[in-house]
């Protein structure tokens, strides 16, 4: 399975590297991480463009309480539910995971990547 | 105060003149060889003593290797300036020094290569195929329906999505004549192109007989012009043959020889201006007045040819893009680029390249192919764009920045939305909720995003 994570700046990124460090993120058989400068980027049409090479996309942002940018964490939340609800409407069954988490808690990462090793 | 560094190349190191002046004007200061390694971050001035010769784009590689901040780079042409008096060299050093200022906002950026690929739109020679190939650039040869989108330095083909690097065109040439002929000249059927007369050379008997050649100042090649000093043969054959043109090419190997040659037989050669030719056909129809005045004294010439012979005038018709590279608001015509900067053989479109007419050049468009395809491109990254034309002004932008840096600015006539590039804080955020798509957050467009880390664990 690949696995491509994209984080913020700020905390994503910094939380993949750690989660990564700790294991949490040994899934797949190969993991490519993009880094972006906040989660406010994201548009549906570049979920879709990096999920055309992967089979997972995990998405991990500062908490929303307390992104950098006041509401970045929440419009990528809004975009993903919608990305991934127009998949399940066409029937990929490719996955969006959105994890909320900083270099100090990254509980959220191996949370979310538990659900996908007990269900494929 | 500020910290300033001084990056020297080991073949030119700085003089205690220098280094003295830079001391007055920083207090605090490093030297090193650019070479060297260390960090770099926190000096607010790098300062190169390198060459008047480069180039905005070897700076751009330069920062780029250094990971300094571009706008934080400047370079002074110090390997020119060394031989100067001290006097001169002092006064130029303190000027250039007195100038710095910091800069204001931090620019970043990445280099990229384009894609090794070439694509030939609509078809390619053969022989110019072979080149590429053997000279390990792939062709990619287009399907029946593709479109084209741009992609940081590359193109991107539609529907599969492969990158190419550059795109060839491969024009026609719209052929006219130099002069216009009116019905009654050509009537007289005395009027042929070059390449024609060369065939019908054996059966004409020349003795005695006025050539008139007409050269065109446009789209001719080289070998025609071999072809119009070839003709003083005719001259030994008791004819006698004058060439009228704007311009004598001798600008190729051996012409200038061939040109004397020429004209030791018996070819005349007159500068004219096309323009000015008049062509009336004489009462027996058998012969063409030839009219024209001497561009040298303005004298004016008058010739009564037997045959008058034209190489023709080419203009070149590139290939329309409409249907082809995809944008929403400009229907991209390619023209010929006349920057004297740009490579030869480009448009005005970078990364868009044109086949010569001539076969011979073939190689050398080759070599400016592959040169384009092995320059590294400074890329800016983290800059917000606002495409104006698609922006709706609808201030959703406006009213989702979490930093206020957008504001709306422009004429009464034409509002438009700015960007205040010290309160950016490149969130990307208005990208995201723009409705017209009208912002874009260089570097990281869709299709742009390139993975930092990659982690492969084999079973």
């Amino acid at each position: 399975m690949k696995i491509r994570a994209l984080g913020c700046e700020r905390s994503g990124f910094p939380a993949l590297l750690k989660a990564k460090k700790e294991g949490m993120l040994s899934v797949g058989d190969c993991l490519e991480v993009f880094s972006l400068p906040c989660l406010g980027v994201v548009s549906e049409a570049m979920l879709f463009e990096l999920l055309k090479e992967g089979d997972l996309l995990l998405v991990v942002g500062c908490p929303p309480g307390s992104c950098y940018n006041e509401w970045g964490s929440t419009l990528a939340e809004k975009k993903i539910r919608r990305a991934q609800n127009l998949l399940d409407e066409a029937g990929v069954k490719r996955k969006i995971l959105l994890a909320f988490a900083t270099e100090e808690k990254i509980g959220e990462v191996a949370k979310v990547l538990q659900d996908v090793r007990v269900s494929p | 105060m500020e910290q300033a560094l001084l990056l020297y190349r080991e073949a030119f190191p700085p003089s205690s003149l220098a280094l003295e002046e830079f001391g007055k004007r920083f207090g605090r200061f490093a030297v090193r060889p650019i070479g060297a390694s260390g960090d770099l971050s926190g000096f607010s001035f790098v300062v190169v003593l390198g060459s008047a010769l480069w180039t905005e784009e070897d700076r751009a590689v330069l920062s780029a290797s250094l990971r300094i901040n571009p706008l934080s780079l400047f370079v002074f042409p110090y390997e020119e300036v060394t031989s100067l008096p001290p006097a001169v060299f002092h006064m130029l050093w303190q000027g250039f020094l007195a100038r710095l200022a910091p800069s204001s906002s931090a620019v970043r950026a990445r280099v990229l290569l384009p894609t090794k690929s070439v694509l030939f739109y609509p078809s390619a020679e053969p022989e110019l195929l072979d080149i590429f190939e053997s000279g390990g650039i792939p062709v990619v040869s287009p399907p029946s329906s593709f479109s084209l989108t741009r992609q940081g330095v590359d193109f991107a083909m539609m529907p599969e999505g492969k990158r190419i690097g550059a795109f060839v065109l491969s024009p026609s040439w719209k052929e006219t004549t130099p002069v216009a002929f009116d019905d009654e000249t050509l009537s007289t059927r005395r009027i042929l192109s070059l390449s024609d007369f060369w065939q019908s050379l054996p059966s004409l008997s020349l003795w005695g007989k006025n050539v008139v050649v007409l050269v065109s100042p446009w789209g001719f090649s080289s070998e025609e012009w071999e072809m119009v000093f070839a003709l003083s043969s005719l001259c030994q054959e008791g004819a006698s043959v004058v060439v009228l043109a704007e311009e004598v090419f001798v600008a190729e190997d051996g012409f200038e020889e061939q040109y004397r040659q020429a004209r030791e037989k018996g070819m005349l050669f007159e500068r004219v201006s096309l323009g000015e030719i008049v062509l009336r056909p004489t009462l027996d129809m058998r012969r063409i007045q030839v009219t024209a005045r001497a561009t040298k004294d303005g004298f004016p010439l008058s010739f009564s040819a037997d045959w008058c012979v034209y190489l023709p005038e080419r203009s070149m018709v590139l290939p329309s893009l409409e249907g082809i590279l995809a944008s929403d608001r400009v229907l991209f015509r390619p023209r010929v680029s006349e920057n004297p900067n740009s490579l030869p053989f480009s448009t005005t479109l970078p990364g868009v390249f044109f086949v010569p007419f001539e076969k011979k050049k073939f190689p050398a468009f080759f070599a400016v192919v592959r040169e384009y395809l092995e320059r590294p491109q400074a890329v800016e990254l983290q800059r917000l764009v606002i495409d104006e034309e698609k922006c709706a002004l609808c201030l959703t932008c406006l009213r989702s920045c979490p930093w206020e840096a957008l504001s709306i600015g422009g004429t009464l006539k034409r509002r438009r939305v700015e960007v205040e590039e010290e309160r950016c804080h490149h969130c990307g955020i208005c990208t995201g909720l723009c409705p017209a798509r009208a912002i874009t957050l260089l570097g990281y467009e869709t299709n742009e995003l390139r993975p930092v880390l990659v982690w492969s664990e084999s079973k």
